[in-house]
């Protein structure tokens, strides 16, 4: 489970509360979990949030402009569909959303960026540093030489570097 | 005025790599310069997510929704190397020689020339290619996966063969992920069959060095302005080189940014020539079309590329390379291209469920001849654009080919097929080389029109799209290069 660290703010590195939230939603639209997640695994298990608000820290300015015009343009949308909040949409309308933003020239790269974003905190094999389950790459049986055995470098995210000072 | 070098190059991928070592080779005194890194093959591994942050440049788009009316249609995703070697460290090997056809085409877009004046035909770059395929190690490539082998029953079935690629690579190749560098050193990019052996003969590499301009003044002799230097940072600081002669070899989407931001434009009173810079732009625009099969092929343990279907290559019979199995190496990067049945990338239960199957699926590039109708720009804000519309006669060449590619994959025993979003490996001919100033930017010796002692030696300077995968041409064009720059051009000869 997605565990929201304390912080100034109430999430753990760059977002504040309500981006934090919104992202972590529109994760698991773009990966969500199977039937039983203990065993398929989506963003919300393996805490995909967590590696964008720690990537987003190295994020040019360019790219948090994207991020902040796409998120707008998804809660102007999710009014204008008559809810307050985009977690209430059901999966068919979320996937429409955003689909949407993707046939629309304006926000295409900028819902792509947040798509890749997304796409990066689960199929890179990505999960929060105190998540044991099942990741990506098992669920996939993505594996072989050098895959297998690869002992996986994620100092570059502040979540690992700051959980590796921990210990 | 005494130099630092005789030579700077920058940019260290297939041109500036090669031609940077053989004017080493030449005795002559040359800097090498790359914004990226320089990594041993043991550093390189398949942590797809690491690889793609340290070696390439983050992926840039086409935004031709200003063309299409605000609709999002057709946009290319431009990917390439930022790391020393280039696009080369992290290319899938494929070494084959442009058709003869192609260089008819180059003399005749710009007037393109050979050292003797005449119109620039194959026979010119012939002994260019026996000696790079040499110098290189480019064997046929027969070790075909499991995804290549059911493909070939598949398109045998539609009277179509398939043939082994020719490919930079030795027989050590243990088939983990071209794309993310070769992790045993068998795939002999610009770094290990040029730079490395350049740094034992005294070439100098200035890793992690960005080159911001190109140091233009006025001269007294020759062409009305020279270049002399580089000014290039570093660790966040600002430095500055000289050398007699300066190469710019940034790769076709770097070169004419170098040189639109060294002011060459402004400099030459906005010359035909200079107006050029960043014209002309072609990228073989690629696509995807992934098969999924009930047996597991794990396709992504393989040399991505090994073999391809040639027959409908030239323009006039079809326009487009087929090249086989490619399933882009690693999940990551096949969830991100993979479409879903509307052309959009694909979200949701549908992509974690194709994903389940990710073991289960081959796939097929398709490369086809679009056309030098694209542009690179710095808009008023400072922004770089990429502008490339995809045409309607490009579209008839990818349904054409996704058909045949459906068919082969059902003929072959494949469950479902998939498309996926375009893409380029492959951008050239931005700053294209020529005797007409109206038409290149550089001349028949890729030597600025309007600037002395600068060169390109990149894809850039391609006149016009080849029908074959870039790198050879690349490195051939290399070798006429560093031929010229020794043996007769006045520029390097002793005082
Ligand atoms: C994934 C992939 C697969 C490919 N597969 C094949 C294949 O199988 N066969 C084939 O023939 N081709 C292939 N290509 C294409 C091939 O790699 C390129 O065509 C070739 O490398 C281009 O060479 P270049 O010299 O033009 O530029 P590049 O190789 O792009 O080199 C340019 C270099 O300049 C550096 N640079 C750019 N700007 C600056 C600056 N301002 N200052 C300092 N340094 C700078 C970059 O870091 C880079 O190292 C592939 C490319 C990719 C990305």
């Amino acid at each position: 489970m997605v565990t929201m660290k304390e912080n100034k703010d109430g999430a753990p590195f760059l977002l504040n509360k309500e981006d934090y939230e919104l992202i972590s939603d529109i994760a698991e639209a773009i990966v969500p979990s199977g039937d039983n997640p203990d065993e398929e695994p989506g963003s919300r298990e393996v805490g995909t949030i967590n590696y964008i608000d720690s990537v987003l820290l190295d994020a040019e300015d360019a790219e948090m402009k994207m991020l902040r015009d796409v998120l707008s343009a998804i809660r102007s949308e999710t009014r204008r569909q008559g809810a307050v909040d985009f977690r209430e949409l059901s999966a068919e309308k979320k996937h429409l959303l955003l689909n949407g933003l993707f046939d629309r020239g304006k926000t295409k790269d900028a819902y792509i960026f947040l798509r890749s974003l997304c796409l990066e905190g689960f199929y890179s094999d990505y999960h929060d540093p105190d998540y044991n389950g099942v990741t990506a790459w098992k669920l996939l049986e993505f594996g072989g030489p050098r895959i297998s055995e690869l002992d996986k470098d994620w100092s570059f995210l502040r979540i690992y570097s700051d959980s590796k000072e921990k210990v | 005025m005494s130099y630092d070098y005789d030579v700077i190059v920058v940019g260290s991928g297939a041109g500036g790599g090669s031609v940077a070592y053989k004017l080493t080779k030449a005795g002559l005194k040359v800097a090498l310069l790359d914004t990226g890194s320089a990594y041993n093959s043991d550093q390189f591994n398949r942590f797809e997510l690491d690889a793609i942050r340290k070696l390439w440049w983050k992926p840039q788009w086409t935004t031709n929704f200003e063309l299409n009316g605000g609709k999002s249609v057709d946009e290319i995703n431009l990917g390439g190397g930022r790391v020393v070697g280039g696009g080369t460290t992290i290319f899938t090997a494929v070494a084959h020689r442009a058709p003869n056809e192609n260089f008819d085409d180059w003399s005749n877009a710009t007037g393109l020339k050979n050292e003797n004046s005449e119109p620039f035909s194959y026979r010119d770059v012939e002994s260019h290619y026996d000696r790079v395929e040499g110098e290189t190690g480019v064997r046929k490539y027969t070790d075909w996966d499991l995804g290549v082998q059911r493909l070939k029953e598949g398109y045998s079935k539609l009277g179509i063969e398939i043939e082994a690629v020719n490919a930079y690579i030795d027989q050590n190749c243990d088939h983990n992920g071209c794309i993310f560098g070769c992790p045993t050193g068998s795939k002999k990019g610009s770094l290990l069959s040029y730079i490395i052996p350049g740094i034992y003969d005294g070439l100098t590499l200035y890793q992690n060095s960005f080159v911001e301009e190109v140091l233009i003044r006025k001269s007294s002799s020759g062409k009305p302005l020279e270049a002399y230097g580089v000014k290039y940072s570093n660790n966040g600081e600002i430095k500055q080189i000289t050398a007699k002669i300066v190469i710019v070899s940034a790769g076709a989407l770097q070169t004419p940014q170098l040189l639109l931001k060294s002011k060459i434009r402004e400099l030459a009173d906005y010359s035909g020539s200079s107006m050029r810079i960043g014209e002309n732009m072609a990228v073989n625009t690629n696509t995807f079309v992934f098969g999924k099969f009930k047996e597991t092929l794990n396709n992504w343990l393989i040399h991505p590329l090994s073999a391809h279907v040639t027959e409908f290559s030239l323009e006039k019979n079809g326009g487009f390379i087929l090249e086989m199995s490619e399933i882009m190496d690693g999940p990551l990067g096949f969830s991100e291209v993979i479409l879903d049945n509307d052309s959009r990338p694909m979200i949701g239960k549908e992509l974690t469920n194709a994903l389940k199957h990710y073991k289960n699926m081959a796939g097929v590039l398709i490369a086809i001849h679009d056309h030098n109708d694209g542009r690179i720009f710095i808009d008023e804000g400072g922004n770089v654009k990429y502008h490339k519309p995809v045409t309607g006669s490009d579209r008839d060449k990818f349904s054409r080919a996704r058909k045949l590619v459906d068919e082969a994959f059902y003929a072959a025993g494949a469950e479902e097929t998939y498309g996926a979003i375009y893409i380029s490996h492959h951008p050239q001919g931005t700053c294209a080389a020529g005797e007409d100033r109206n038409k290149s930017v550089v001349d028949s010796n890729l030597e600025s029109h309007d600037v002395g002692r600068l060169f390109a030696c990149d894809a850039s300077v391609f006149p016009s799209i080849i029908d074959a995968n870039p790198s050879l041409t690349i490195y051939a064009m290399a070798d006429i290069l560093a031929d010229y720059l020794a043996k007769r051009c006045g520029y390097l000869k002793p005082q």
